[in-house]
């Protein structure tokens, strides 16, 4: 079988290559994928990823496995539901919970950005194909949207039985969902708002705010459940808790374990490991808990050898999240000798604040999302950002900034000028599509980084780490 | 021993060859379609004129765009650390760098060492750069070298609205056609360049003393009316395009 290397470079047993083979083949075949495709993406596999750790090799399989059941899932019989990033209030996860081998609900852009575009390198042509497709002249749109409507209209996923959006973080995922209903037709469940809460509210929580987004997720979950035709229960949601919560508390101490000097694995590998719980089904979701329960004590083996993929002592920054497409910008930050041991979105000190006063569900996870930081506010995201600042003792914060992403583009120069004014650490704000990289220049990208290498290592060499002001 | 420094920039490449701290040689030529043949010429050149070989050379530091595709290079350091470096060396009490070159521009806070503490860098946009200002020199008929000249003449710079290459060159266009005088135009220009770039440097500020390297740093007319914006006498080292080179030729020497 031409994929079996691949797929062993990937993690998978034998046995499961052959338990699964139909599936593969038919797959493989669909998305145009044969022998050659596999030779760049063992290629890719090895030059982009920490394959000295099975975790990571595990976790990089169950995105190849994760697209196999997305593009087989209308042919197999299963209802197919997409949700949009980010996930709102564990919906998806109890649908998948109730819907276990028949209802299968992932966020589709997500697995293709990994598994179709990181590993196999054939993501530019869905991204082509979703301007040229639904983008009125002159409209920037994420990559994920792109994707998303690229991948439908080209058949290479399915058309799915009921969308599922969420437009308190960014109203565009919401709109490319809507133009989705509008062409095909399909069932279109909008939990929606704005994100409009005052500079100084948080980490306070208006009450209004949480009810209304409470209120949100519960009308959401009644439509969604009649169209499915299936309802939560608390059996449901307490599968659903379960598992993910393993899944948490794994990721959890691959987080701290970053706290190390140096740290034991890339960012970027452990993030394509974290965003497992953004993407995959349910029916998928065992091989990533084992993923990372294999990752896990390898991280910290890595911590008590002292050893990582940058040197003890090299600058420290934080991040929003990695570009993900492919590691090319990783690895032009490592190359520059900065490690980011900790973005906004794996900082996950808001759970700290959590309690259990809630008298809903819906409540609770709606306090959740809020104190996360994203749906409630930038100025909620700036707080933890420089929480993160602190609590890891950073010498800088390299800010990935999308300029076509609604709640993103204005963060520039004002997180700079927040930051560097109150923790006095240097802030390189980077333009980039987080997933997209014929958007930026790399040349340039490159200057920029290893500018603020250079500019951190000398820092640190004069006052040492975290310097507490001039 | 003798160290250089090499800068391939995206319109001319650079080189500077030092000994004991001391300027021995050092040679400009257009990058053209190929780093390696452009590479290839300027150090023959650069060498030749002290009659040295290549070899002779015993640590090469490179900058530049190109700077990563020189295989013999000691190292890769980028341009904006070496023209820190280079306009540290020549005005030491300088602690802003202005460095517009073909392709981007950047403004660099240093300190009295010549460390880079802060910068920013343009993105994918033109305007503000070398390429903006040859773009309106072909449009205005205008020999690149007298777009300085011709402009401190004007004595109403045109208002050019847009800050886009590709915009402002119809503007520019539609002006001259209405009969806007040519020096006006050349001013408007020169003087939307410094805006933009003083926009661009707020977030870093400009701190006494400003140096402006790069090529046009040899433009007097955008040097008057950065001058006028900054509101800070600007100084300009005798030769501005090669301050990266020599930067990386410091690099090279351990400086």
């Amino acid at each position: 079988m031409f994929y079996s290397p691949l797929l062993k470079l990937c993690g998978w047993e034998d046995e499961q290559i052959i338990r699964e083979k139909d599936r593969l083949d038919e797959a493989f075949n669909l998305l145009d994928l044969g022998p050659e495709e596999m030779k760049v993406a063992e290629a890719r596999v090895l030059e982009g990823y920490d394959v000295d750790l099975l975790g990571v090799r595990k976790a990089l399989g169950v995105w190849i496995g994760g697209m196999v059941d997305v593009v087989l899932s209308k042919r197999e019989g299963k209802k197919l539901v997409y949700y949009s990033f980010p996930p709102l209030g564990g919906l998806s996860g109890v649908i998948s919970v109730i819907g276990k081998g028949e209802i299968l609900c992932v966020c589709p852009e997500f697995i293709l950005d990994i598994a179709l575009g990181a590993i196999f390198n054939r993501i530019d042509p869905i991204l082509e194909s979703g301007e040229q497709k639904a983008l009125p002249p002159g409209r920037a749109l994420c990559g994920l949207n792109k994707i998303r409507i690229g991948a439908i209209t080209e058949g290479i996923i399915p058309v799915p039985d009921l969308l599922l959006s969420s437009s308190f973080y960014c109203d565009q995922g919401g709109q490319t969902d809507e133009w989705l209903r509008e062409v095909y037709g399909i069932p279109w469940v909008v939990m929606d708002n704005v994100m409009d809460s005052p500079r100084d509210e948080f980490p306070r929580l208006a009450s209004k705010r949480v009810s209304y987004l409470a209120a949100e997720m519960e009308n959401g979950w009644a439509e969604a459940a009649s169209i499915l035709g299936c309802e939560p229960d608390e059996e449901h949601w307490a599968a659903y808790y379960k598992l993910y919560s393993k899944f948490n508390d794994g990721i959890s101490k691959s987080n701290r374990s970053m706290k190390a000097d140096p740290t034991p694995i890339s960012q970027s590998n452990l993030q394509m490991v974290r965003f497992l719980r953004n993407g995959i089904s349910y029916d998928r979701f065992p091989e990533a808990l084992r993923a990372i329960e294999t990752l896990v004590p390898e991280l910290e083996e890595r911590v008590r050898r002292g050893t990582g993929p940058l040197p003890k002592g090299s600058p420290r920054v934080c991040s929003f999240l990695i570009p993900q497409r492919d590691q090319s910008v990783a690895h032009l930050i490592e190359k520059a000798g900065i490690a980011v041991p900790v973005t906004f979105l794996s900082y996950d000190a808001y759970m700290a604040g959590m309690d259990s006063t809630c008298s809903t569900l819906s409540e609770r996870n709606a306090r959740v999302e809020l104190m996360r930081g994203l749906y409630h506010s930038t100025w909620a995201v700036l707080h933890w950002t420089k929480q993160a600042v602190k609590d890891f003792e950073l010498d800088g914060v390299l800010w990935t900034q999308p300029m076509h992403c609604r709640p993103m583009s204005g963060t520039g120069y004002l997180f700079k000028k927040a930051i560097e004014e109150e923790l006095r650490v240097p802030v390189l704000s980077l333009e980039v599509d987080w997933y997209d990289n014929r958007i930026f220049s790399g040349e340039s990208m490159r200057t920029k980084i290893e500018t603020f290498g250079y500019l951190m290592a000398a820092r640190k060499a004069k006052r040492g780490p975290f310097p507490k002001g001039d | 021993m003798f160290v250089c420094g090499l800068d391939i920039g995206a319109a001319t490449a650079k080189a500077v060859i030092l000994e004991d701290g001391r300027m021995l040689s050092w040679c400009v030529a257009p990058t053209g379609q190929s780093v390696d043949s452009a590479t290839d010429r300027v150090m023959k050149e650069v060498t030749g004129k002290i009659g040295i070989g290549v070899a002779d050379i015993k640590c090469l530091v490179t900058t530049g765009y190109g700077r990563h595709s020189v295989s013999f290079a000691d190292r890769a350091v980028s341009e904006i650390v070496c023209h820190a470096r280079g306009a540290n060396f020549l005005l030491p009490s300088a602690r802003t760098v202005v460095d517009i070159g073909g392709q981007d521009s950047k403004i660099i806070a240093m300190d009295d060492a010549g460390n880079v503490t802060n910068f920013v860098m343009n993105d994918k946009c033109a305007a503000g750069t070398g390429r903006f200002i040859e773009v309106m020199a072909n449009v205005l008929e205008v020999p690149l070298s007298d777009m300085g000249k011709v402009s401190l003449t004007s004595g109403k710079p045109s208002q050019i609205s847009s800050t886009c290459t590709v915009f402002a060159e119809s503007e520019v266009v539609s002006l001259r056609a209405r009969g806007e005088p040519c020096e006006n135009l050349i001013a408007g220009i020169h003087k939307g360049i410094a805006s933009r770039i003083i926009t661009m440097g707020r977030s870093v500020g400009f701190s006494k003393e400003v140096a402006f390297t790069g090529g046009v740093a040899k433009n007097v007319g955008v040097k008057q009316f950065l001058e006028i914006g900054i509101g800070l006498q600007i100084i300009i080292p005798e030769e501005p395009q090669i301050i990266g080179a020599l930067g990386a030729a410091l690099l090279a020497l351990g400086g």
